[in-house]
Order: C-alpha cells, then sequence, then structure tokens
C-alpha cells in the first residue's frame, strides 16, 4: 500500500499515537477484569445488544473493505460490489438461524467457541476437524492482516527515513506488539472495548469519505456518466451482472452470503450476548452498522474510475493504490489522519479476533477433542495468544505467498468448512457425527487446494465456467455431502443420538419448534 | 434446491449458458429463505411474512440486477437494482422485523430447559 504524500503528516502522526495509546490503555483496563476462561474467551457473557453489534461489524470487516474492495472495483467494475451485496440480508441470517442455535446452546451447556458447539452436537472428531479449520483460517487470516498492517504503519509513520531497510520489519512488530498486548492480556473484554472504539471510527470514516467522494465527483449521477463516458472503464464497468461475470456475481453472493454462518469470529458474537432474548433486535443495529460502512467502499470505489476518467487523477498502477491515491489527492488531512486510523482499526479488529478464536481452538478445543481438556485454559490461552501471533508474522514473513493463498482465501475456507455444517446440521438431527466430520473436512481440503489451485487454473482444468469462485465450489461440495448424509439417514429412517438437553436447546427434539405451553398441550 | 446449486456450473456446459446462470442464481436467492424455514423462523404468521418479503426482495434484485446488465449495456440500471432490491430492501425487511420481532427470532430461555441468565459458565 503507497500511502504517498501522506507519510508521516502531523495530524496523521497524533492520530495513530493517541489511537496506540488508547489501546494500551485498554490492554491494562481488561487485563484486570479477566479472571477465567470464560471471560477470556466469550467476555464473561456480559456485552449488552448494542456493544457486540457495533464490535462484531467492526470484527467481520477487515482492511479489505477500506481497501481491497475499492481496489478491486477499480480493476473488475462493479461486479466485485457482489461480495458487499448480501449485508442486507447476512445479520438476519446469522441471527436468527445459526447464531440463535448457538446461543440457545449457550444457556444449557458450557459453549465458548465454535468447535464447542460440533463437539456436543456431533462429538470429539467433528470438533477436532473443526478446531483445525479454525487455526488454519486464523493463522491465514491474521498473517495476511499483520502484512498489510506493517505495511501501512510503516509508510503512514514515515519509518523508511529513519530505520532505513529495517522499517517494515519494525512497522510490523509495532503493529503486533500493540495487538497481542492488548489481546493477551484482556481476550475478549479487550478486544470487544476496543472493537467498539474501531467500530465508531470506521462508520465516521465511512460516512466521511462516502461524502467527499461525492463532492469531488459532482454527486450520484455525474460520477456514473463520467465511468459510463470514458474510453478506459466503459458502460461494462456499471454492469454488476454482464454476461461475463454473471458467474462471479453469483458466487460471491453465495460464499459471502450463505458463508458468512461459518465466520467463527462472528458466530462467537452471539454466545457473548448476556441478554438472549436481544438477539431477536441485533440484525438492524449490526446490518444498518456494516451498511454504513460499506459505503466507503461504494463511495471511493466508484469515485476513483470517475476522477481517472476525469482526468483529475492519474491512471492507478495497481487496484489497491485506490484508497490512498484518493485519500492523497482529495481529502484534508484530518480527514485523511481519519480514513488511514480507519484502515488500522478495521485490519486491528479483525486480527484480535483471529488471535482469541485460533488461540481457543488450541489451548481449549483441541485438547477436549483428543480427550485431554486442560484445567486451567486462561494461561495457555494468553501464551497461544502471542504465540500465535508471533508464528503469524513470522510465517508472513517467510512464505508470503503461502500465507497470501491461504489469507486471502480464509473467509472461503471457512465458509466451505463451517457454514454448511451448521446450516443444516443445526437444523434436523438427521445429519450424523461421520457426515458431518466428511463434510467438514471436504469443505476445507477442497477449499485450500482450489485456492491454492487458482493461479493455475484450475477452475479451468475443472472443466467450470470461467469466473466460477473457488470457494463457492468447495461450499458446494459441502452441502452435497450433507446432502447424501441427510437422504441417507432419511431413507434408512436413522436419526443420530443426541443429549436430551442438547437437543432440547437446539429444538431437534420430538417437540421441535413448539413452546413449553405448546408441549404441555 | 441444494442439487441445482451444486450442479449449476457443471451443467453449465450443457445447458445455454444463460439458462444456467439463471438456474444457479434461482437456487443462490433462495437459499437464504431456506436457512431461515429449516431453522423455523417462519413457524409463526409474522415470520413467514419477513421470510417471503426476504426472498421477494433478493429475488428481484438479483433479477432485475442480471436483466439489465444483459440487456441495457452499462446505463447504471443494473446496479442500482443490485443496491435496491438486494441490499436496501432487504435491509428495510430486516430493520422493521427486527423492531417487531417473529417467534422465531426470538429465544426464551425457559424454552431450552435453562434456569437463571447467561448459561453455564
Amino acid at each position: 500500500m503507497n500511502v504517498g504524500s501522506l507519510a508521516a503528516r502531523p495530524w496523521v502522526v497524533v492520530v495513530f499515537v493517541v489511537y496506540f495509546v488508547g489501546l494500551v490503555a485498554i490492554a491494562a483496563w481488561a487485563w484486570r477484569r479477566t479472571r477465567d476462561a470464560a471471560d477470556f474467551f466469550v467476555a464473561g457473557r456480559r456485552p449488552g445488544v448494542w456493544v457486540l453489534a457495533v464490535a462484531t461489524m467492526s470484527t467481520a470487516f477487515s482492511g479489505f473493505v477500506f481497501v481491497g474492495g475499492p481496489g478491486l472495483t477499480y480493476v473488475r467494475g462493479t461486479v466485485a460490489m457482489w461480495i458487499a451485496a448480501p449485508v442486507g440480508i447476512t445479520a438476519a441470517l446469522a441471527c436468527w438461524t445459526v447464531g440463535r442455535r448457538l446461543r440457545m446452546l449457550a444457556e444449557v451447556r458450557e459453549v465458548f467457541t465454535v468447535p464447542d458447539v460440533l463437539r456436543l452436537r456431533w462429538g470429539r472428531p467433528a470438533a477436532l476437524a473443526g478446531a483445525v479449520a479454525v487455526v488454519v483460517g486464523s493463522v491465514g487470516y491474521l498473517g495476511v492482516q499483520l502484512l498489510v498492517l506493517g505495511r501501512v504503519l510503516e509508510a503512514v509513520l514515515g519509518l523508511p527515513a529513519v530505520f532505513g531497510e529495517a522499517s517494515f520489519p519494525i512497522a510490523m512488530a509495532l503493529g503486533l506488539g500493540v495487538t497481542i498486548a492488548y489481546s493477551a492480556a484482556g481476550g475478549m473484554i479487550a478486544a470487544l472495548a476496543s472493537d467498539v472504539v474501531q467500530g465508531a471510527i470506521m462508520l465516521a470514516t465511512a460516512v466521511a469519505l462516502f461524502a467527499l467522494a461525492l463532492a469531488h465527483t459532482g454527486g450520484w449521477s455525474a460520477m456514473l456518466e463520467s465511468i459510463a463516458a470514458s474510453d478506459r472503464f466503459g458502460p461494462a464497468f456499471l454492469d454488476p451482472a454482464a454476461p461475463e461475470v454473471a458467474w462471479t456475481a453469483i458466487g460471491y453472493f453465495f460464499v459471502f452470503g450463505i458463508g458468512i454462518l461459518g465466520q467463527p469470529h462472528m458466530l462467537r458474537s452471539y454466545l457473548m450476548l448476556r441478554d438472549p432474548g436481544a438477539l431477536s433486535r441485533m440484525p438492524a443495529i449490526l446490518g444498518v452498522s456494516q451498511s454504513i460502512v460499506l459505503a466507503v467502499w461504494l463511495g471511493v470505489g466508484l469515485a476513483v474510475p470517475a476522477l481517472v476518467a476525469g482526468g483529475k487523477l492519474a491512471p492507478l498502477s495497481s487496484g489497491d493504490e485506490a484508497t490512498t491515491a484518493f485519500l492523497s489527492g482529495f481529502a484534508p488531512d484530518a480527514i485523511a489522519a481519519l480514513a488511514l486510523a480507519g484502515v488500522v482499526a478495521a485490519i486491528m479488529s479483525t486480527s484480535d479476533s483471529f488471535m482469541n478464536a485460533a488461540a481457543a481452538a488450541i489451548a481449549r478445543d483441541i485438547p477436549r477433542a483428543l480427550g485431554r481438556p486442560s484445567r486451567d485454559e486462561l494461561a495457555p490461552a494468553r501464551r497461544w495468544t502471542v504465540a500465535l501471533g508471533v508464528a503469524a508474522a513470522a510465517v508472513a514473513w517467510v512464505r508470503e505467498d503461502l500465507v497470501a493463498i491461504v489469507g486471502l482465501g480464509a473467509f472461503g475456507i471457512f465458509a466451505a468448512s463451517l457454514g454448511p455444517v451448521l446450516v443444516v446440521g443445526l437444523a434436523t438431527r438427521r445429519v450424523g457425527s461421520r457426515t458431518a466430520f466428511v463434510a467438514i473436512v471436504t469443505g476445507l481440503g477442497a477449499g485450500v487446494l482450489l485456492e491454492a489451485g487458482r493461479s493455475h487454473g484450475i477452475v479451468s482444468l475443472l472443466g467450470l465456467p470461467e469466473g466460477t469462485v473457488p470457494a463457492a465450489i468447495a461450499m458446494a461440495a459441502s452441502f452435497g455431502v450433507l446432502g447424501v448424509g441427510v437422504a441417507h439417514a432419511t431413507l434408512g429412517g436413522r436419526v443420530a443420538p443426541l443429549d436430551d438437553a442438547v437437543a432440547t436447546a437446539l429444538e431437534l427434539d420430538e417437540h421441535s419448534g413448539r413452546s413449553p405451553s405448546a408441549r404441555a398441550e | 434446491m441444494l442439487c441445482a446449486l451444486a450442479t449449476a456450473p457443471v451443467v453449465a456446459g450443457w445447458l445455454p449458458e444463460g439458462v444456467a446462470v439463471r438456474v444457479a442464481a434461482a437456487a443462490v436467492v433462495s437459499l437464504p429463505a431456506a436457512a431461515l424455514a429449516a431453522h423455523r423462523f417462519g413457524r409463526d404468521r409474522r415470520g413467514r411474512v419477513v421470510s417471503v418479503a426476504l426472498s421477494a426482495c433478493l429475488a428481484i434484485g438479483m433479477f432485475l440486477s442480471l436483466e439489465f446488465s444483459r440487456e441495457t449495456g452499462g446505463t447504471g440500471f443494473g446496479l442500482h437494482a443490485l443496491l435496491a432490491g438486494v441490499v436496501l430492501a432487504p435491509l428495510a425487511v430486516v430493520v422493521v422485523a427486527s423492531c417487531f420481532p417473529p417467534r422465531g427470532g426470538r429465544i426464551d430461555p425457559a424454552d431450552t430447559g435453562a434456569h437463571g441468565r447467561g448459561g453455564p459458565r
């Protein structure tokens, strides 16, 4: 990411120093409030619906929304918007289906993580497979976030002028150190507190940049007309589902619309909610806040091509420069500083959740899945938070290509490995332990292999239409396994055995969907 | 529906491109409604209305976006259909439904057999 003339401006440096000092203060505050594993993993199940909704929004959106999304739009046109388009339904879908089941299960059993749910529903093999998927996806995602964080901080703070070639590792260590400090010290209490602050910064940034984008392009209609009239972009740029990109559009909607139900860092939010009844109100707060933040993608993603088309901005050499080129050329210092803080906030708020999810998987889920639960999970979780952060940075540093493959495809890997089994398996008793295990492994394996083979043209080799999204195929494969398993159980008339309390909480008992009063009748 | 979804890309080579795309689009837009129904969100009248409204918004938005993008060649109608039909209209339904939650959107701890709030630690 090239921040060009934004580097080391006084406003920017001041905002970043205040921001980092604030995060360290949150770490100190949360350290005193984190007394046991429940505090560390689910914030003691004390947060209310507003805090959780804003924190979930900031966790869900990484730097991709601020940098990658507008860049992808600049390169590929409005088909990229299909990644963001499901935001109208995802909050409701997550809260009212899988999230609701998870929270109900947490009423009757100790549930801190998604693999906990898998263990209670299907036993230890499925939990182990789920925990491995969480670790693989989280470390990859974390590595990519740390790489981007290092690049942003290096440029924003003007470190190359001081440290020369050592500036990038120093910048990455600075970002990693602050993130680890509050994540390891305060677990999810610190993560939630910082996520709320970071969410507020992201909301303010998005509104400011959207308004700025419209102001500099002459308004919405003028912006679109300018793009359509240009030779460089042309009318096809504004067709989000043109024939040549239709498969990509559908694939994006599938992966980002349904795959949201397999994202462990988001699903854990529902386990933390103090009042389970408040989950019914959460979609409104979450959906609206997510939509507001996505305005930055829409605004900058369309403004930059319009400005290039109008000759007010030089053509970009890379799509990733879209946001910073816009900030450099058209944003006042204070807004540029806010925007860069917003980018860093988005990266860090996602990173802390992945650190916690991966630490929980190693310190809690895998030992339990192997039948060797630890008596004290808090201390190992803190140590693993530090270790995972350092390991992800080291792997990212040594094997940037590998981390990029796993990290950039992490959403799809989670979507394929955990999404289908949770959507189908929590809704019917006819998904047995073996089916669940095979579905998770199929989604994970296919997700990683297809993502790794993307650059080698694996989509064409498989005879699939051009533009097919690999993660969509992996998800469909996992759904297919579940479909076969459900059909087999239905034809054989068999259902998997399930603990009564778990079955009641998941509404998978014979009284499914009926209230206690109805049952009494 | 799942079969259609899983096989649509594969049969794309056998079917006319436009037909295969529409089959896949229909399968994809019906998935959210299917998930809500499978999780018994629509077990009361209000829940069914919300599910149908969400599905209708998504279906209309998706197909208008597909059709406008194919036929008008970049006038921005496809983008507007996407934003209005797929993003804003469902979001409005969700906001209203959140204010007046259907039975399937609520959690009553009594339904889980649990006592007290917050579950076991």
